[in-house]
């Protein structure tokens, strides 16, 4: 299977595509730079049981070292909560997406707008339409997809993947969180 | 606007005569005989799109589009592709937004043009059998205000199938000028695109109205009655020992020439007539003893199943490749409509002998019939003659030959890349290589049976027809039932309900409608439904929808139909029809305004719709909507100011109409006692909207069924539900309850000590409930 063509063979809408996450290192990078990262984690985190992986793991990470809001759409929150994640806000992933794209927006917290989003359990053509929304609606913001399919309308994405390598990546960009608390 | 009002139109103010002077003299041929409704002429009558777009645009600025584009290219014109992604502008000077809208406005006219149509052709064949003075009665002594949507937008009261024409060539004037402002060179502007947008939406729901009014007056449907039957649904309620008839489509005619042919010949026991789709609904609405099989998406299922003997079109929601399905178990194949040639030689001048043989002995595949009399006989009669013959012919697979396809499946997962349900189907048919069908039966409740992954497969599997061989018992076995569709409703219900739903007493009106390509299969749907219905909302329902939520059972195995009354009341579950009849849900809300509100209705677009915007807590869910119709059934909801929520596929509409409830600025109306602008909190909240789950889309619903108009007993309850939802589905209670609350008196008696802290962090204060209005000419003169 090609790491880089878009999970549903139909949705290949862009003229530019998402470069592929390669090495932990990449999304590392990605966090040393960003000022105002956040998550926003839709209801197969939980549905598909991935919740009690790797990813929710690199989360909780993300939530405690650096801070990192996360923001919970439809049923995900109580899942959330359940794993022991701090959820900064509820909200319908279009709303979010709506928000994003307002540069006059200051955010969940107020503070100001965000320059990284991390997505990730959402179904994959509603994630596809809305990564396409921020690219063309917010172009200056950087979107990172972190399930193990490929989206091309973000700005990184994993490859189609199997489930093991996915979580061994997941775990090696927890490690830097951890360790090197990017 | 002037319109064509076809043939000749004479006033004359005052003529002498050698008998006489006569005067106010007006003389109309072949036109709308407008001196039988006294009520006077609105501002807006045969509006162009101009006429509303004040209004539209009042709505567009507080409900701001989001795009979310499907492809980042223009390929409309031989000056591109142009690429309009980061800013970029086109060869022709659009932009992204621009022309994502002009793509939105394309689908609204694909929609509004297919239901503009199929009146069209509803009309052209009634008046052929009735003929044009035939009388519209959508509901005896019932029914007075027999057509709201046209009263409301063409300012006329249409009487007989006649002055239907009338509108409808006022609708196809308005959709190709819609369709030329998307031209290369014409509309620019974004806002004014999705303006334009909600005038097909409403030149759409004209052309529901006039084609259920027309069929409901000359058909014998059910004519607003509550209690209309219960029909049967399922595969399972097929009679196989009979021929079996199957009709897939929405232009009932062809339909009921059958159901006509053989009554007359004595034959109605004697064949099985079944339909999937809405012409199954309009079926059953002529002869309740016809079956339901099924909505869109149970087409390749049935066929393959090989029960259906002949297999008869029409037009819409047909599969464009149902020949080579109907070839394949040996039924041959009727196409009766222009829409939907289906290749096949047009036979309708021919002897129906010369075609029966030709169909009988497989000479032809199918023939192209578009007289539904002569539908009638040659379906009778071959569907008689072939049943024997291709009996035995089905292309699902036996238990052993499932085993078989199961094991060359190499696990590439190529089909689950296809699967728009997102279903594992790889997982499932690898456990079924290895003896355990279980996983792969268990996908058949969600499969949308679109049969893309076995055009993926490149192990030549038969993918679709596999999971019906591992489910062929469940599918076997489904027995359901619906509530035949009813029609429009009654004055009378109006009259008690109006105020119950305007003072929010009564917590909201949700209208289920559209296809059925949903997320997780029909049971999301239907629990929906049951939900809304329990805790006494009006639950209306049309076509797929409506048949989705029959087809699930509740712990004491009812049927929501059985569980539920049908009447438009509080804790009902009102089945109007079928897609067209869509035009009685708007209309119900226009009737609130016009029968208990005593609105005028006359071409009075923008105050009823005002009207209905600001007091009638109606919401949309089109949980699986897939189609332009849907679209164009959408636009017309949201130019009345109905807010609409669509399932996750929904989000591939592209477009979304989102207000934002921490701009207190955007939501300011003026109170029409005294012409102050009062701030009444983001009511609602949003025009369109994407829900990721049905959980989400319920929370959703129930806050966007709040409205300005509210009592604070209605608002108390509407609050009682949103917040009891969010509860379940968060576990929390919601973050923006503030934003609700006007006064004490809207909290919820039993959740005051959990809101009460909330508002005090939020730093709440009161708010006035206002006359609400948008519009300016509805402000009162202060009284001195």
């Amino acid at each position: 299977m090609a790491g880089d063509d878009a999970w549903m063979r139909a949705e290949m809408g862009g003229t530019s595509r998402a470069s592929v996450i390669g090495k932990p290192e990449v999304v590392g990078a990605l966090l040393k730079r960003a000022k105002r990262p956040l998550f926003i984690v839709g209801h197969e985190v939980t549905a598909t049981g991935l919740a009690s992986g790797p990813l929710t793991r690199f989360m909780k990470a993300g939530s405690t070292i650096r801070h990192i809001p996360v923001i919970a759409t439809s049923s995900t929150a109580r899942d959330l909560i359940a794993e022991g994640i701090q959820v900064a806000a509820i909200m319908g992933s279009m709303e979010i997406i709506d928000r994003l794209r307002d540069p006059e927006w200051k955010g969940f917290d107020g503070q100001g707008s965000y320059d990284l989003i991390f997505l990730a359990g959402l179904p994959y053509q509603f994630c596809w339409t809305l990564l396409s929304g921020l690219r063309n609606g917010a172009p200056a913001l950087k979107t990172v997809t972190l399930d193990p399919k490929y989206h091309p309308h973000a700005s990184w994405s994993f490859g189609n993947m199997a489930t093991g390598p996915w979580q061994e990546q997941l775990q090696a960009i927890t490690a830097l969180l951890e360790e090197k608390h990017v | 606007m002037t319109v064509n009002r076809k043939n000749v139109s004479i006033t004359l103010g005052e003529a002498k005569t050698a008998a006489g002077t006569l005067r106010d003299l007006k003389v109309s041929i072949g036109s709308v005989r407008e001196n039988q409704w006294n009520e006077e002429q609105g501002p807006t009558p045969f509006p162009a799109h101009t006429d509303l777009r004040t209004w539209d645009r009042m709505l567009l600025s507080r409900y701001k589009p989001l795009y979310l584009p499907f492809c980042d290219l223009c390929c409309l014109c031989t000056y591109g592709k142009c690429d309009l992604s980061g800013g970029k502008k086109g060869a022709c000077g659009i932009r992204m937004e621009a022309q994502q809208s002009r793509i939105v406005l394309l689908a609204a006219c694909i929609g509004a043009a297919t239901h503009v149509s199929h009146a069209r052709h509803l009309i052209t064949h009634l008046i052929d059998t009735y003929g044009r003075r035939k009388p519209i009665n959508i509901g005896d002594a019932s029914i007075d205000t027999e057509a709201p949507i046209i009263r409301l937008v063409c300012g006329i009261k249409p009487e007989t199938l006649g002055d239907l024409k009338i509108v409808l060539d006022y609708c196809e004037r308005q959709i190709t000028e819609l369709l030329a402002a998307a031209h290369t060179g014409q509309e620019g502007d974004a806002i004014d695109f999705e303006s334009k947008v909600f005038h097909a939406g409403t030149m759409d729901h004209v052309g529901l109205e006039v084609a259920d009014i027309a069929q409901i007056s000359s058909f014998s449907f059910p004519k607003a009655d509550p209690d209309a039957s219960l029909v049967e649904l399922g595969l399972g309620t097929v009679d196989s020992t009979k021929p079996v008839i199957l009709v897939v489509g929405h232009n009932v005619p062809p339909a009921i020439g059958i159901i006509d042919y053989a009554r007359e010949q004595n034959l109605s026991g004697s064949i099985e007539i079944t339909g999937i789709c809405c012409t199954a609904i309009d079926l059953t609405r002529y002869d309740p003893t016809a079956r339901i099989i099924g909505p869109i998406s149970w087409q390749l299922r049935y066929i393959r199943s090989g029960l259906p003997d002949l297999i008869v079109v029409d037009e819409q929601c047909v599969r464009a490749d149902l020949l080579d399905e109907a070839q394949k178990i040996h039924a041959p194949l009727i196409a009766t409509s222009s829409m939907n040639c289906s290749g096949l030689p047009d036979r309708t001048g021919d002897d129906p002998e010369e075609i029966i043989a030709d169909l009988v002995s497989g000479k032809t595949p199918g023939v192209l019939i578009l007289d539904p009399e002569k539908v009638g006989e040659v379906v009778v009669r071959t569907a008689m003659a072939v049943m024997e013959q291709r009996r035995g012919f089905r292309t699902i697979p036996t238990p052993e030959e499932l085993f078989e396809l199961a094991k060359r499946c190499s696990g590439c997962q190529e089909c689950m890349r296809v699967c728009p349900a997102g279903m594992p189907l790889a997982i499932a048919m690898q456990q079924a290589g290895n003896g355990d069908p279980a996983a792969l039966a268990s996908l058949y409740d969600t499969c949308i049976g679109c049969g893309k992954c076995e055009d993926a497969c490149t192990k030549e599997i038969p993918v679709h027809s596999v999971i019906l061989a591992a489910s062929d018992e469940t599918m076997q076995s489904e027995r359901f039932n619906i509530r035949a569709g009813r029609g429009a409703i009654q004055d009378i219900e109006i009259r008690e309900v109006g105020g119950p739903i305007v003072l929010g007493e009564i917590p909201g009106i949700i209208a289920f409608v559209g296809c059925a390509n949903y997320e997780n299969g029909v049971a999301e749907v239907a629990e929906m439904a049951r939900e809304f219905a329990r805790r006494r909302y009006i639950v209306v329902t049309s076509g797929c929808s409506a048949m989705a939520i029959g087809m699930h059972r509740n712990e004491d195995g009812q049927t929501p139909y059985e569980e539920f009354h049908g009447r438009f009341d509080a804790g009902g579950i009102v089945n109007v029809g079928s897609c067209v009849s869509n035009a009685h849900i708007a209309g119900a809300t226009i009737k609130i305004a016009s029968i208990f509100a005593k609105r005028k209705l006359r071409g009075n677009y923008e105050e009823i719709a005002d009207y209905v915007y600001n007091r009638v807590g109606a919401v949309g869910i089109a949980w699986g909507a897939m189609s332009q119709k849907a679209a164009a059934i959408a636009a017309g909801f949201w130019r009345l100011g109905i807010p609409v929520i669509v399932g996750p596929h929904g989000s591939k509409y592209r477009r979304m109409l989102l207000g934002r409830r921490d701009k207190p600025e955007d939501w300011l109306v003026y109170d029409s006692r005294t012409g102050e602008k009062v701030e009444v909190g983001p009511v609602p909240e949003h025009l369109f909207i994407a829900a990721e789950t049905p959980e989400e889309a319920m929370t959703l619903a129930a806050k966007l069924c709040m409205r300005p108009n509210d009592t604070s007993r209605g608002r108390s309850m509407k609050l009682t539900n949103y917040i009891d939802l969010y509860k379940r589905l968060y576990n929390q209670m919601p973050d923006d309850i503030n934003l609700f609350v006007r006064s004490p008196a809207d909290i919820p008696v039993t959740m005051k000590e959990q809101i009460l802290p909330i508002l005090e962090q939020k730093g709440y204060h009161e708010h006035p409930i206002p006359n609400p209005t948008l519009l300016k000419s509805q402000i009162r003169t202060v009284k001195e």
